[in-house]
C-alpha cells in the first residue's frame, strides 16, 4: 500500500540508498524501493521524478541518458560525491529519529482503559 | 570529512547547479523535451507490468495512465524545478511557471503599463533626461575633439613643441630663432627629428573667389616627423626643397574637400598663393595638429632674409617642433634644453641672459590654458545639471511608487517575493533609462550642431566634431548612471520597509511620509547643486561685463574696417604702395556719409594685422644688458589715423604730408611707452630706435592715448607708431573708415572704391570695430552664455522639484492640517508651517551649495577678470535668488493648504 505521506527527506534517502547500489532510472528506482520494502513502500510518480530532480538540483544526483531495456532512450541517475555525503547523514539521522520513535512508544506508560 | 571537503563539495554542486540552470534556460525545448520523454518511459514500462501480470492492452494502458497521475502537473513541476529560484515549489495551482527570459518580459510588459498609466510623469521623466543626457553628449562631443581625441598623427606623445621663455618677465612665446633651430637639431640623441615652421597667410586665387586661406611654411623634417598617410598624393620630399624646384604645395582635407570638391583631379594641378605659382602634389589630414587649424603646406624658403640676420640670436620668427626619439623621456629633453639655454646665455648676454628654451607637448600646445579650463568647466557644469534633472526624475519616480505602495504591499500578502518587486521597478527605471538613452543621443547630435553654429569665430575648433565611437559610449554609461540613481532610489525605499509598514500608513494616512527623508535628500541636493552653477554662471557673467566695459581706447561707435593688402607680387615698390593707399584713401574721403579714412598695420581692439614687436633704445643710451630695452608693438599708420580712430592726441603733433620718404625720420608714442621710458620728462622731441631692427634714431613728436591692440581683454602696452611713407615694412593692411551712421551701409562702397583701382585684390574682413571688440570677447560671452543657461535650467529644476515635494508633503498632510484649522490654527499659520518646511530645506541646499561654490570657486578663478573667487555680492546675490525662488515654490502649495476645508477632511475619518 502506498504511503502518502513520507516526508521529502525520507524519500530521499531511500532514493540516495537505491542508488547507491548502481544507477538507475527513474521507473527502476521505484520498483526497487517496493521490492526492498517488502512491497510496502509504493512510491507515488507525483513524489518520485520531482523527488529526483530536486535532488539533482542540489547536486545529489547526476543524470546521463542511456537506453533501457527496452531499447528505448532512458534517463538514468546516480549518485555524486555530495550525494554520497548526504546519504551517509540521511541515514544516521533516520536512525536517529526511529530510535528516539521507539523510546517513545515503548515507555509502557498506557492510561487506564 | 573534513571542512575543506565540505566546501569543496557544496562549490561542486553549485557549479552543476548552474550548469542545470544554464541549460535550462538555453535550450529550455530541449530540457522539456527530455522531461517528456522520461515520463513517457515511466508510463511504457508500467503499461508493461501491466501486461505482465495478465491485464489486456488496453486495460493495462489505461490504468498505468491512470497510476501515473496528472501527466501534465508532474511534467509542469518537474519544469518548475529547474527553473524557479530557490524558492519551494507550490503545486497548489497558482504560481506562473516561467523561466528567467519569461520573468524578464513579463516584467518588461508590466513596467511598459506602469508607465503608460501614468503618462504625465512619463513624459516629463522621459523629456528631463533626454534633455540632459543630449546636452551632455553635446558638450562632451566638443570637449572630446578638442582636449582628449587621438591626434591623426603617429605617436603624438613624442612630438614637441619649442617655446621660449623670459625668466625676468615670466612671458612664454612659441617662437625660436634661426641659430636656435640649429642647436635643437644637433641634439640628435635626444630629437630623432627637428622641423621649423612658420604661420602663412595666403591669398588663394585660380579657382572661383580669392579666398585667404590660412598655410604653413615647414621645413623637410616636417612631414616625416608626424608620419601620417596622405590621403591624396605625397607629402612635402626633400626634392621640393632643393633650390630651383618647382613650387610644391600639399593642401588639407578640409580645403580639399570645400574648395576642390574633394576631387582627385587636383593633383598636379597648379594654384595661386598670394601670387605665386604652386602646384599642387597631395592632400593631408593632419591639419589638426597645430593651434591655427593651416589648410595649405608649403616648403619654407629663407630666400628673401638676409643671411646674417636669420642667424640672429634675437630674431624669433620660427616655430620649432621635434619627435622625441625613443627612449628619451620629455624631462630628459627638457634637462638638455636647459644645458643649451645656460650656454647661450653665456655666450650672447647681450641677448639671451634672461632666455631659455622650453618643450611642451603638441597636445598641450594645442588648447591655451583658459581654453581648457573653459572646457572642463562647461563638461562640469552640464554634468551638474543632469544630476539635478536625475535627481527630479528619482524623486517622480519615487512619488509614484509611494502611490502604489497599497498595490505593492498586497502583492507582497499575495506572496510576490520583495525581490521581485524591487526587480520590476528597476526594469521600469531602466526602459525609462533606455528611451531617454536613444533620444537624448538624437537631441544630442541636434544641439551639438545648435553649439557650433553659435561659436564665435575667434575660438579655432576641428572641423570633424562629431558623435563618434567614444561620444555614443559616453552616452551610454551617462544613461547608465542616471538609471542607477533614480532607478534604484525608489527601489530601495519601498522595499526596505516591512509589509505592516506600507498597510499602516495607507489605512490610517497619517504620520510620517514614507520615503520623506531620501525625497528631501534630493531636493536640498537639487539646491545645492543649483547654487553652485548659479554661482559659478554668476562669477562669470560679472568678469565679461568688466572686461565689456573696459575702455577700449579708441572710438568704437561709427567706424568701419577692412582689410585690403597689396601683394608684393604686383606692388614690389614703396612708391607704388604708398601711391596706391593714397589715392584709395583719398576718394574714400570724398564717398559720401564719410568723415574721414586712415591705414594702418594693425587695427585695434583684436582687428589683427602684423603683430610685431620691437625693442627700443632711448638715444645715447647703451644696449642690453648693460642699458635697458623698452619692447613696444610697432604699427605702422598712414596721417589722419588718430582722429580718425578716436585715440587722443596728448601732447604734440600727428603725422602729416611732410613726414615722408627723405624728411627726417619721426614716430610717435603713447602713453604707457613714454611712461617706461620717459617716466619723469616730456619724451617729445627725444630720438628714439628700435635697435635690434631699424635701428634708426627717429624723433618722437607726439603722444598719444592707451589703446587696447588684441581685444578687450589685453591691457595697455607700450605702442610705437611710424608714418607708412617712412617704413619699408611692414606694411599696412588695412582700412579704418569713420563714417556718419551705419558703418556697414558704406561697405559696399568702399569695396567698389578699392576695386576700381585693383579689381584682383581680396577685400576681406569687413567689420565694425564695435564688432570686433565684441568678438574679441567672443569666448568670454559664449562661455559665460552657456554656463548661465545650465544655471538657470538647473535652477527651474531644482524649484520644480522642490514644489513637488511641499505640495506632495501638503497633500499626505492633508489631516494633520484638517485638524490643527479645527483646534483653532488660522490660515497663516498654516501658510507659514508650509513655507517653513520649503524654506528650511532650500535653505539646507544653500549653505551646502555656498560651501561647495567657495571650494570650487578656486578651480575658475584662472577665467575671471577683475572679479575675485569669492566675490561676496555674487554669493549673497544667488543665495537670496535661490530663497526668493524658493519662498514662491513653497507659497503655492502653502496657499492651497490654507484652503483645506477642516470639516470635509475629519468626515472621512
Amino acid at each position: 500500500m502506498a504511503s502518502k505521506e513520507l516526508l521529502h527527506g525520507t524519500l530521499d534517502v531511500l532514493i540516495l540508498q537505491v542508488l547507491a547500489e548502481e544507477p538507475r532510472h527513474g521507473y527502476a528506482i521505484g520498483q526497487r524501493i517496493l521490492a526492498l520494502s517488502r512491497d510496502v513502500l509504493g512510491i507515488e510518480h507525483g513524489s518520485l521524478y520531482p523527488a529526483l530532480y530536486r535532488m539533482e538540483r542540489r547536486g545529489w544526483l547526476k543524470a546521463s541518458w542511456g537506453v533501457s531495456e527496452q531499447n528505448r532512450r532512458a534517463k538514468v541517475y546516480s549518485l555524486t560525491a555530495s550525494g554520497r555525503r548526504e546519504l551517509e547523514r540521511g541515514k544516521s539521522e533516520w536512525q536517529r529519529f526511529a530510535k528516539a520513535v521507539a523510546w517513545v512508544l515503548s515507555s509502557g506508560r498506557e492510561a487506564a482503559s | 570529512m573534513g571542512p575543506l571537503e565540505r566546501t569543496g563539495g557544496r562549490l561542486v554542486s553549485w557549479l552543476a547547479y548552474l550548469r542545470l540552470r544554464a541549460r535550462a534556460l538555453l535550450w529550455r525545448r530541449r530540457v522539456e523535451w527530455e522531461i517528456e520523454e522520461e515520463l513517457r518511459l515511466h508510463v511504457e514500462l508500467e503499461r508493461q507490468e501491466l501486461l505482465r501480470s495478465g491485464l489486456d492492452a488496453r486495460t493495462a494502458r489505461a490504468e498505468a495512465e491512470r497510476r501515473f497521475g496528472d501527466f501534465q502537473r508532474i511534467r509542469e513541476e518537474c519544469r518548475q524545478l529547474y527553473t524557479l529560484p530557490g524558492s519551494t515549489v507550490q503545486t497548489a495551482g497558482s504560481t506562473t511557471s516561467k523561466g528567467d527570459l519569461d520573468m524578464l518580459l513579463q516584467d518588461l510588459r508590466f513596467a511598459l503599463r506602469a508607465l503608460r498609466h501614468r503618462p504625465g510623469i512619463t513624459a516629463v521623466a522621459v523629456v528631463t533626461l533626454t534633455l540632459g543626457i543630449g546636452a551632455n553628449v553635446a558638450i562632451f562631443s566638443v570637449v572630446h575633439a578638442v582636449l582628449w581625441r587621438a591626434l591623426p598623427v603617429d605617436h603624438p606623445e613624442r612630438i614637441v613643441v619649442a617655446q621660449t621663455h623670459e625668466t625676468d618677465t615670466g612671458q612664454t612665446f612659441s617662437s625660436v630663432t634661426y641659430p636656435d633651430y640649429l642647436d635643437f637639431r644637433a641634439q640628435t640623441d635626444v630629437f630623432e627629428e627637428v622641423a621649423i615652421l612658420t604661420n602663412r597667410g595666403f591669398d588663394l586665387a585660380g579657382t572661383g573667389e580669392p579666398e585667404r586661406v590660412r598655410g604653413l611654411a615647414v621645413s623637410e623634417a616636417y612631414f616625416p616627423i608626424l608620419r601620417t598617410m596622405p590621403v591624396l598624393g605625397r607629402a612635402l620630399e626633400p626634392g621640393d626643397f632643393a633650390p630651383g624646384a618647382p613650387e610644391a604645395a600639399v593642401l588639407g582635407e578640409g580645403l580639399w574637400r570645400r574648395r576642390f570638391g574633394g576631387d582627385p583631379g587636383v593633383l598636379g594641378r597648379p594654384v595661386r598663393l598670394s601670387g605665386r605659382a604652386y602646384t599642387v602634389v597631395g592632400v593631408v589630414d593632419t591639419t589638426k595638429v597645430l593651434p591655427s587649424f593651416p589648410e595649405v603646406f608649403v616648403p619654407l624658403d629663407f630666400g628673401s632674409s638676409p643671411p646674417d640676420s636669420l642667424m640672429r640670436r634675437d630674431n624669433y620668427f620660427l616655430q620649432a617642433f621635434a619627435r622625441l626619439r625613443d627612449g628619451t623621456s620629455l624631462d630628459e629633453a627638457r634637462a638638455r634644453l636647459a644645458v643649451l639655454s645656460r650656454r647661450i646665455a653665456e655666450e650672447v648676454p647681450e641677448d639671451r641672459a634672461n632666455v631659455e628654451s622650453v618643450l611642451i607637448g603638441v597636445r598641450e600646445r594645442l588648447v591655451r590654458p583658459e581654453m581648457r579650463l573653459a572646457l572642463k568647466l562647461l563638461l562640469g557644469a552640464v554634468g551638474l545639471v543632469l544630476a539635478v534633472a536625475c535627481f527630479n526624475v528619482a524623486n517622480l519616480l519615487l512619488t509614484r511608487a509611494l502611490e502604489r505602495r497599497r498595490e505593492m504591499a498586497v502583492r507582497l500578502a499575495l506572496g510576490a517575493g520583495r525581490g521581485r518587486l524591487a526587480r520590476q521597478l528597476l526594469v521600469e527605471g531602466l526602459v525609462l533609462a533606455a528611451a531617454s538613452c536613444t533620444l537624448g543621443l538624437a537631441v544630442g547630435h541636434l544641439g551639438l550642431r545648435g553649439l557650433l553654429a553659435m561659436v564665435p569665430s575667434g575660438v579655432p575648433l576641428p572641423d570633424d566634431i562629431g558623435l563618434d565611437g567614444p561620444v555614443v559610449a559616453f552616452g551610454l554609461v551617462v544613461s547608465a548612471l542616471t538609471a542607477l540613481v533614480f532607478g534604484l532610489v525608489p527601489v530601495w525605499q519601498t522595499t526596505r520597509r516591512g509589509l505592516n509598514d506600507f498597510l499602516r500608513v495607507s489605512s490610517t494616512g497619517g504620520g510620517a511620509a514614507v520615503g520623506s527623508r531620501a525625497r528631501s535628500g534630493l531636493v536640498v541636493a537639487e539646491v545645492a547643486l543649483s547654487l553652485l552653477l548659479l554661482v559659478t554662471a554668476g562669477l562669470l557673467m560679472r568678469s565679461f561685463h568688466r572686461l565689456s566695459g573696459s575702455e577700449p581706447g579708441v572710438e568704437l561707435r561709427d567706424r568701419l574696417t577692412l582689410t585690403v593688402r597689396l601683394p608684393g607680387s604686383r606692388y614690389p615698390e614703396k612708391p607704388q604702395v604708398d601711391r596706391f593707399y593714397g589715392e584709395l584713401l583719398d576718394r574714400i574721403e570724398r564717398l559720401p556719409r564719410v568723415r574721414s579714412a586712415a591705414a594702418t598695420s594693425w587695427l585695434p581692439v583684436g582687428g589683427g594685422g602684423v603683430e610685431l614687436q620691437r625693442a627700443h633704445l632711448a638715444e645715447g643710451m647703451p644696449e642690453p644688458p648693460a642699458g635697458p630695452e623698452v619692447p613696444a608693438a610697432w604699427n605702422v599708420v598712414t596721417p589722419g589715423y588718430f582722429e580718425t580712430s578716436g585715440i587722443r592726441l596728448l601732447a604734440g603733433r600727428d603725422f602729416d604730408r611732410t613726414d615722408r620718404q627723405g624728411s627726417p625720420p619721426v614716430m610717435m608714442v603713447n602713453e604707457a611707452f613714454a611712461e617706461q621710458m620717459f617716466p619723469s620728462e616730456s619724451p617729445l622731441g627725444k630720438r628714439v630706435r628700435s635697435w635690434r631692427d631699424e635701428d634708426l634714431l627717429r624723433e618722437v613728436i607726439g603722444v598719444v592715448s592707451n589703446v587696447r591692440l588684441d581685444g578687450l581683454a589685453d591691457p595697455w602696452q607700450p605702442i610705437v607708431y611710424v608714418p607708412a611713407r617712412q617704413t619699408e615694412w611692414p606694411r599696412l593692411q588695412a582700412l579704418l573708415v569713420e563714417t556718419e551712421g551705419d558703418p556697414m551701409a558704406l561697405a559696399d562702397a568702399v569695396r567698389a572704391e578699392v576695386w576700381d583701382l585693383d579689381g584682383e585684390l581680396p577685400v576681406t574682413d569687413m567689420a565694425t570695430l564695435e564688432t570686433l571688440a565684441a568678438s574679441s570677447l567672443g569666448r568670454e560671452r559664449f562661455v559665460a552664455f552657456l554656463l548661465g543657461t545650465f544655471a538657470l535650467v538647473a535652477l527651474a529644476l531644482a524649484s520644480v522639484g522642490l514644489y513637488g515635494l511641499v505640495s506632495c508633503s501638503v497633500s499626505q498632510r492633508t489631516r494633520e492640517i484638517g485638524v490643527r484649522m479645527a483646534l483653532g490654527a488660522l490660515g497663516g499659520d498654516i501658510l507659514a508651517m508650509v513655507v517653513r518646511q520649503g524654506l528650511r530645506l532650500a535653505l539646507l541646499g544653500v549653505g551646502l551649495g555656498l560651501g561647495a561654490a567657495f571650494v570650487a570657486g578656486r578651480a575658475v578663478e584662472a577665467l575671471l577678470f577683475q572679479v575675485s573667487a569669492s566675490d561676496p555680492s555674487t554669493y549673497v546675490g544667488v543665495a537670496l535668488l535661490l530663497a526668493g525662488v524658493a519662498l514662491v515654490a513653497s507659497l503655492v502649495p502653502a496657499l492651497r493648504a490654507t484652503r483645506i476645508d477642516p470639516l470635509r477632511v475629519l468626515r472621512y475619518e
